[in-house]
This record gives structure tokens, C-alpha cells and sequence, in this order.
């Protein structure tokens, strides 16, 4: 995923990634990103914790009014 | 900038070690497999996203059955293909071809992966401008970056510019 937001954001569009696998995505160097502690097949919440995916969902959208590059963001979200 | 740094230096290690051992073996063997090591990230505008529209990207193998071939999820080499979904589809119309990660949580509730309806709210509470008619769906098996880049990313870029995106949400798996 962090090839392709760098080439969208090559080509003008504004890109921003959500991972819990913050090892694979960092190497990418990514534009804009936040890293969660959730898990492989949830990437933006637990199942209908519709609290957590909003969550997950706005502090990750928020970076798209950033400037690019920013340095990756650690939300406080988990799959316990 | 390139979308891959040392892309020369990246495809020689992955055809003298990965590959090399699929081919000779026929079974994968992951601490031959180098990551890509960038180190510049990409400069870029922001955006005022109540006033853009905004393209969700996912690499969970997401295809319409009725209308769409799956996705190649048995391929040790992955697929480099990518689906167009309308955000309009029924859930149940929407499955998943993609053997990496086990399909119980996108199954009980589809917007672990696919956030469609978080999206939708967002848009009727003015946060976010637009969805774009489309999300761009992809199966993020694909152990070949450099077919990432010379495959997968010109299709996706094409796509973005065609839904007329002023942003991108990647959702990968």
C-alpha cells in the first residue's frame, strides 16, 4: 500500500494510509500514515465497535489536511 | 521520485533469493523476502476534505461475484489485477479472494476492511465532501514490487484519476 500512496501522491492526489503492520508500511516511507495495534483482517476496528472505527477513521482522515510528508501517527487502538 | 529507491538492487534480491527458491522448490520461503527500504517520502498538498472527494483503495481482494472474475488468491506469485466496486453494493454482494488473512471479522462486519458506511456518515455529517463512485480493490498478495509498480499502480493511479479523487483512504488487509 505504501508504493501505491506514494505514486498517487506523486500524481496530486492526496493519500493517506491506516495499518496495524507499521514494520511493513514504515520501509515504504509513506506520506501520511497512522499505525494502530489492531489486527490482521481488522484493519480499522474491532467487528461493530462502530465507536473504534469512527475513531480510527477521523485521526486517520485528519492527516489528509496535513502538508506531505508527515511522520507516522500512533493511535492508542487495540484489538484486546 | 521513485516510487521504489534502489529498484535495481531490490529486484536482483528478490530474483537471487525469493524467487530463485519458488522456482526451485515451489514453496515460499519468507526470510529470503526483502522489504522495500525507501527512505524520502513523497511531498504533497493537503486537502480540506469537506470539500473534496475522497477514493477508498483496499487491498482485501474485495470483488462483485455476480459481474467479476475473483481475484488469483492461489497464486504464490500474487495478482497484480485490481476490481472497481460502486460504494453503492450491497455487503452480501461483495466477496473477498484473498487467502492471507482469515476472513471471520470481514465476514461479521464488512467495514473492518471496508469502512463504506463510516464513509457515507462522514459525508451526511459534512466532514468529508464526496465518495467517489468507486472503491479501488486489489488483493495485497503481490511478493513482485517491482510488478507493483510497473502493474498494479498504473491501473490504480488510471482509476483515481478517472473517479475525478481529491484524496485517497488505503485500507490494506
Amino acid at each position: 500500500m505504501g508504493l501505491i500512496a506514494r505514486a498517487l501522491e506523486v500524481a496530486g492526489i492526496a493519500t493517506v494510509i491506516t495499518t496495524w503492520n507499521a514494520g511493513r508500511t514504515r520501509v515504504t516511507a509513506p506520506p501520511r500514515a497512522t499505525f494502530t495495534r489492531l489486527a490482521r483482517g481488522a484493519t480499522i476496528g474491532k467487528p461493530h465497535d462502530q465507536a473504534q472505527q469512527r475513531r480510527v477513521l477521523e485521526a486517520t482522515l485528519a492527516l489528509l489536511a496535513l502538508a506531505a510528508p508527515q511522520p507516522p501517527v500512533n493511535l492508542n487502538e487495540s484489538y484486546e | 521520485m521513485e516510487i521504489l529507491e534502489n529498484r535495481d538492487e531490490w529486484a536482483l534480491a528478490f530474483r537471487d533469493g525469493w524467487l530463485r527458491h519458488y522456482q526451485e522448490t515451489g514453496t515460499t520461503k519468507w526470510d529470503l523476502y526483502k522489504l522495500p527500504n525507501n527512505k524520502t517520502a513523497p511531498v504533497g498538498k493537503g486537502i480540506d476534505l469537506a470539500q473534496s472527494r475522497l477514493v477508498l483503495i483496499s487491498s482485501a481482494g474485495g470483488y462483485l461475484p455476480a459481474v467479476q472474475q475473483p481475484f488469483d488468491a492461489a497464486n504464490d506469485l500474487g495478482d497484480y489485477t485490481i476490481r472497481r466496486v460502486a460504494v453503492t453494493s450491497p455487503p452480501d454482494q461483495i466477496a473477498f479472494a484473498h487467502t492471507h488473512f482469515d476472513h471471520t471479522d470481514v465476514t461479521a462486519d464488512q467495514q473492518v476492511l471496508l469502512p463504506l458506511g463510516h464513509l457515507r456518515d462522514l459525508v451526511r455529517e459534512g466532514l468529508v465532501g464526496e465518495l467517489a463512485s468507486d472503491l479501488i480493490s486489489f488483493m495485497g498478495y503481490q511478493p513482485d514490487a517491482t510488478r507493483v509498480v510497473d502493474e498494479t499502480i498504473p491501473l490504480i493511479v488510471a482509476a483515481v484519476q478517472d473517479l475525478s479523487a481529491d484524496g485517497a483512504l488505503l485500507v490494506p488487509a
